[in-house]
């Protein structure tokens, strides 16, 4: 049987995208769901999505002649164009080109293109694809390390050899860490400054962000090695200076770099900025301690997530790490049958493994990031009327209530429960994560 | 250094199609065709914008002069010659009219 396509929705900084990739072979297609899948997201019919893209996939046999294909890879460099109407991504292995529409007063991008099949040309293909498009909404990728502290982000700029990779592995939780190579920084008016963002583009550290989560950008520590750990303050203009080093972009035209110079002086005037001498054996504690006068007040504070999509994203990164996740549910939505203090076990499953009467959880996709919420449905019911269930993802199977240390019947009906998965039950999953 | 007679007399113009950003009292440029980032500081910034018509050094030392008292003009028309022969060795001039 000939191999089907597979859709693909990603969102990184905020931006989401679909793609249609293949046919290929399931093995590679599966090598690609493991490594986006922190960043995949259940699409709904009117997803908001930045752009869509299929992707056909080409085989290409290994070079007969090595220095031919050399001579030739370097005469097709990536090159990456784009205007108010079209995006063209190409190299040797590469041919991508998409269409600006106008759709609900805003630009979505439309399009075809084939690669190689390979991970690192598939890889390249969304680099570039995300950074033509982040800067258009006020945000940038950067190659550097960032990392999660507390309750906030931390980015550490630094081109090849810098230490970013050696910096990741150094940190106690790998979770920690949004990327060892590439992170995105997006302006956010709503919070009033700039959250960091993991990315599923990494370097040596062989693993990207867990979720879609963004933090608080709270500094710009420029990696340089030296030889004793110090935090030396630099000047904005410093600042901007090295980021622009830093910032992936592959275009040249002017329109382009002038938008991208406004925003990374935005960025640089706005976020306190140091240079981060560090050495090979320091730890991160020590690092962060030094960091520390530079982060501002209140690094513990809890921060919201930016929105559902967000939050969702994050209780599912729980999930497939620790299989089962217990919170306490806030609001007399489940009573009677939930009375104050009592947990609610989610445990994650596959579909396969369902029974009837069993309840299920969901990401239900909206269309726009604030609009996905968690939703709980028993198999072999009927779907509430009015509700829209399209793409929705199954997260994971309630399996039980405990309260004061016991175990409690789960309830026999389901609405009440599903008035607890709305919206309204983001904050306490978050707080109750310890995020 | 000293500049030439003819160079003196000469008009300098920055580079119309450089992206450029001010920041505090410094000014970063973009030069897209090398991808090389200029970082000036508050003089070299002002003379920068001074920059946006076609001016000559007697031009440009003046305006300072009236900006920067006390400071010597001998000294500020080496450092604006030194400066500009800078900005003409890295591209960053339009091309040179006469005055």
């Amino acid at each position: 049987m000939r191999p089907a396509p597979m859709n693909l929705v990603l969102s990184i900084g905020g931006i989401a995208g679909r793609l249609e990739l293949g046919p290929a072979p399931e093995t590679f297609l599966a090598q690609v769901r493991e490594r986006y899948a922190a960043f995949t997201m259940p699409a709904a019919p009117d997803l908001d999505a930045g752009f869509s893209l299929r992707l056909r996939f080409e085989s290409v046999p290994p070079p007969v002649d090595l220095d031919a294909h050399v001579a030739f890879a370097e005469a097709h460099p990536l090159t990456v164009k784009a205007t108010a109407k079209t995006i063209t991504i190409s190299r040797w292995d590469i041919s991508v080109r998409l269409s600006a529409k106008r759709a609900r007063g805003r630009v979505r991008w439309v399009g075809t293109g084939r690669c190689k099949m390979s991970p690192y040309a598939l890889d390249c293909v969304l680099r570039a694809l995300w950074s033509v498009l982040l800067p258009r909404e006020d945000a940038l990728l950067v190659h550097s390390c960032g990392l999660r502290h507390a309750e906030i982000g931390v980015v550490f700029p630094g081109v090849s050899g810098q230490g970013k990779t050696t910096l990741a592995r150094k940190a106690p939780d790998a979770d920690d860490v949004l990327s060892d190579e590439m992170i995105a920084i997006r302006h956010t008016p709503s919070d009033g400054g700039w959250r960091v963002y993991g990315t599923p583009f990494w370097g040596d550290f062989a693993r990207g962000g867990i979720s879609m989560r963004s933090w608080p950008l709270r500094a710009l520590a420029f990696l340089a090695q030296r030889d004793s750990v110090e935090m030396s303050p630099i000047t904005s203009s410093e600042s901007a200076l090295r980021l622009l080093e830093c910032m992936l972009c592959f275009q040249t035209d002017r329109e382009t770099v002038e938008r991208n110079l406004a925003l990374v002086t935005r960025l640089c005037a706005e976020v306190r900025s140091v240079e981060a001498q560090l050495t090979r054996t320091a730890s991160t504690a020590e690092i962060f301690g030094k960091l520390e006068p530079h982060l501002g007040v209140d690094v513990n504070r809890k921060v919201p997530t930016l929105n559902a999509r967000e939050m969702i994203s994050e209780f599912r990164s729980f999930l497939r790490k620790h299989q089962l996740y217990a919170f306490s549910p806030r609001g007399a939505g489940l009573r009677p049958w939930v009375k104050q203090g009592a947990s609610l076990l989610i445990q994650a499953a596959e579909k396969s493994a369902l029974d009837v009467g069993d309840i299920a959880l969901y990401w239900v996709p909206g269309r726009t990031p604030d609009d996905d919420v968690l939703r709980c449905h028993r198999v072999g019911s009927p779907l509430p009327k009015g509700q829209s269930w399209a793409g929705a993802e199954m997260l994971g199977r309630v399996s039980g209530l405990a309260r004061d240390g016991r175990d409690l019947p789960m309830p026999g009906r389901l609405d009440g429960l599903a008035r607890l998965f709305g919206d309204q039950v983001a904050m306490p999953i978050l707080r109750l994560a310890g995020r | 250094m000293t500049m030439p007679n003819e160079t003196k007399a000469a008009s300098f113009r920055r580079e119309d199609a450089l992206p450029y950003q001010r920041l505090d009292e410094e000014t970063i440029v973009v030069d897209p065709r090398s991808r090389e980032v200029h970082l000036l500081n508050e003089t070299a910034a002002r003379i920068w914008e001074l920059l946006e018509t076609a001016s000559s050094v007697d031009e440009i030392v003046e305006a300072l002069g009236d900006e920067y008292e006390g400071a010597p003009p001998e000294e500020l028309r080496r450092e604006v010659e030194t400066f500009l022969a800078d900005l003409g060795a890295r591209g960053l001039l339009a091309s040179r009219g006469r005055a």
